[in-house]
């Protein structure tokens, strides 16, 4: 039901009295409305009733923060950093009953909903957050006759540095890059530990073979030496001097061998084969018994190769091959050997029967076509080991060393500061490799 | 006491670091009536010293010693007495290490695989005032007499290219820009005639610039 109100603001005094069963209130003929009141009597004529239809125009007057006052001068209004309190002063030109004049704000950037304030002329905010807001404020007058447009205020409140976008990008961006760098550094402390042992096991070789060399092989000499000397004073017709000399030239060859077995053993850490063309040979070699078709091939510039994993990965390569030959009853067998930026990759590819899954599983059947021992040996060179095989589709092994591991730094090391000038002279460089009797050397 | 035989006998003075062989040479030379062996020395330093006490005959060299080289032991006591005559036992046939002994004034040159054959009769041509090269070190020699040598450095570069090190690594260990060991190397390879480092490692080995 449409109502009105009047009160004290409208001229109205006291209480009416509720003194039942009396009346308090009585139209009469002319259409007056009657009431008693507390201290007297009063009347209404609503036929006349005097509606304002005054529109009240909404003013904001300042905007202060602290104890400081910004007046609304319309432009933008720009709050200093860590600006959190406002108080934003407003007012409505409706002076017939002020107390009547009904506001409803909002803050945009910070309120959801308008909020009716009564007649409330000043908003307080707290907690804000740098950034642009929006303050619009709407009135009614004492009637009710809403301006609905009422009038508003952009401000902004400065962020401090750390309080921008770029700030926060930067720092997420710092948070990536200091994760990349530790991982980076992780990678290269297992790549370094990795080289370390590497080099303990080169060390460790080198030394046995001068200690080899150093005692065993010359203090087999030295005996050599005296045994022929005892040879020497046995008189020329006896068979007993025939067969020291023999024996002696046996332990000659022996020597012999010996010696060029610790020469290996040394010469193994100066890199002595080039890996593809070691598992070409053992491919071609093991080819010679087996009705299978065997390719070799190689992808990529040559880099040489840490003499360890060199080894190790010519070992895995040549159980991964004895397997197809052996095994896998292929048609064809293929080796093929690629030097990436990113690692060194060999793989070995039959078109086979397979393995079955549960052999794969198992990690081969109790140490059968060596799985095991390959994996032991990837793992010793941080290599990645997969073994793809389907039954009747054949077997793929591929290995990957990564390139920190696998290859010799000198080759390695400026690779990031190498300019793209750098990297075509040495792809052509590598074109040149490849053509006949272009050994050109690095 | 036979002094005719003592005075007509070769005297002769072994100079090798390991007890075995010294004692092998020695049972070698006791059974020989023209022969006696008056010193032995462990070292390059001994030698020189033995061999001033001494004055042998002919003088049985190891290469490879500790503390002084065979080399500079051969190149001091030639540089005192010129006549010293010194025949280099060695494990290895290389013709860098053996024209190295050559120069450095040694007579004769034998491999220790030989020795038992072939000692007696190379100190006895020795002792003769003749120089004794087996045929295919000599031969290996000839080959070679023309090749540019390599410089100390570059066999500092190329022996650690042979225990594995990287550019990087030499150039530390020599106190020298990766540039310069990699200049070394470009300047290697064509002396030796190879075609890359491994193969440039493999030659100095067979060769004996390095030793293994």
């Amino acid at each position: 039901m449409r109502h009105d109100t009047f009160d004290s603001l409208d001229g109205v005094s006291g209480s009416p009295i509720q003194l039942r069963p009396l009346p308090s209130a009585l139209q009469t003929t002319d259409g007056r409305v009657w009431f008693v009141m507390s201290d007297g009597l009063v009347w209404i004529d609503p036929t006349h009733l005097i509606r304002n239809a005054l529109v009240p125009p909404v003013t904001i007057w300042s905007i202060s923060s602290g104890v400081r006052q910004y007046p609304n001068l319309g432009a933008d209004l720009r709050l200093p950093v860590h600006t959190t309190s406002l108080q934003i002063d407003y007012t409505a030109g409706s002076l017939t009953v002020p107390e009547r004049v009904h506001f409803r704000y909002k803050l945009e950037g910070s309120d959801r909903e308008w909020q009716d304030v009564g007649n409330r002329r000043e908003a307080l905010y707290t907690n804000l957050g740098p950034g642009r807001y929006t303050f619009r404020v709407i009135a009614s007058n004492n009637d009710g006759v809403w301006n609905n447009t009422g009038t508003s205020a952009n401000f902004m409140i400065t962020p401090a540095f750390y309080q921008t976008k770029w700030f926060y990008t930067l720092c997420a961006l710092m948070c990536l890059g200091i994760l990349f760098v530790l991982y980076k550094l992780r990678v290269r402390q297992v790549a370094a530990q990795v080289r370390g042992r590497l080099e303990v096991r080169l060390a460790e070789r080198e030394r046995i073979a001068r200690e080899l060399h150093d005692t065993l092989l010359q203090g087999v000499q030295g005996l050599i030496w005296r045994f022929q000397a005892v040879a020497d004073r046995i008189s020329k017709h006896e068979s007993s001097r025939d067969l020291m000399e023999r024996a002696l030239e046996r332990a000659d060859q022996v020597l012999g061998e010996s010696r060029d077995r610790v020469k290996d053993l040394r010469a193994s850490g100066s890199d002595v084969a080039d890996l593809p063309q070691a598992l070409a040979a053992e491919g071609e070699h093991l080819a010679l018994a087996h009705p299978t078709q065997f390719r070799a091939s190689v992808e990529g510039v040559h880099r040489d190769l840490h003499p360890i994993v060199r080894e190790e990965v010519l070992l895995i390569a040549r159980e991964a091959l004895c397997n197809a030959f052996r095994h896998a009853g292929a048609h064809h067998i293929e080796a093929e050997v690629s030097y990436t930026e990113a690692a060194l990759q060999v793989r070995i590819r039959d078109d086979g029967q397979g393995i079955s899954a549960d052999v794969l599983d198992a990690g081969g059947r109790s140490g059968h076509f060596g799985l095991l021992g390959m994996r032991e040996r990837a793992a010793k060179i941080r290599a990645h080991l997969t073994i793809w095989s389907k039954s009747a589709a054949g077997t793929e092994v591929d290995l990957r060393v990564p390139a920190d591991v696998a290859y010799r730094r000198s080759q390695n090391a400026p690779r990031r500061t190498r300019s793209w000038r750098d990297r075509i002279h040495r792809s052509a460089d590598h074109h040149r490799r490849h053509m006949p009797g272009g050994g050109a050397a690095e | 006491m036979n002094t005719m035989r003592d005075t007509r006998a070769i005297r002769i003075l072994t100079v090798d670091d390991h007890q075995l062989l010294r004692e092998g040479i020695a049972a070698v030379l006791e059974g020989q009536p023209d022969m006696v062996l008056i010193g032995q020395a462990s070292n390059g330093r001994e030698a020189i010293e033995s061999f001033r006490q001494h004055r042998p005959d002919v003088t049985l060299m190891d290469l490879r010693m500790p503390d002084m080289s065979g080399i500079e032991a051969i190149t001091a006591i030639r540089a005192e007495f010129p006549n010293a005559r010194i025949i280099v036992l060695t494990t290895y046939a290389g013709d860098v290490q053996a024209a190295g002994a050559l120069k450095a004034g040694a007579s004769g040159y034998l491999l220790k695989n030989l020795v038992r054959k072939e000692l007696l009769e190379t100190i006895r041509v020795v002792h003769a005032g003749k120089r004794r090269v087996p045929p295919e070190i000599a031969t290996e020699i000839a080959e070679h007499v023309a090749d540019d040598a390599l410089t100390e450095r570059e066999i500092e570069v190329l022996r650690r290219v042979a225990a594995g090190k990287s550019n990087k690594m030499i150039a530390a260990e020599l106190d020298i820009a990766e540039g310069t060991v990699k200049t070394h190397m470009k300047s290697i390879l064509p002396k030796l005639d190879a075609s890359d480092r491994t193969h440039a490692v493999m030659i100095a080995l067979k060769r004996g610039i390095l030793d293994v």
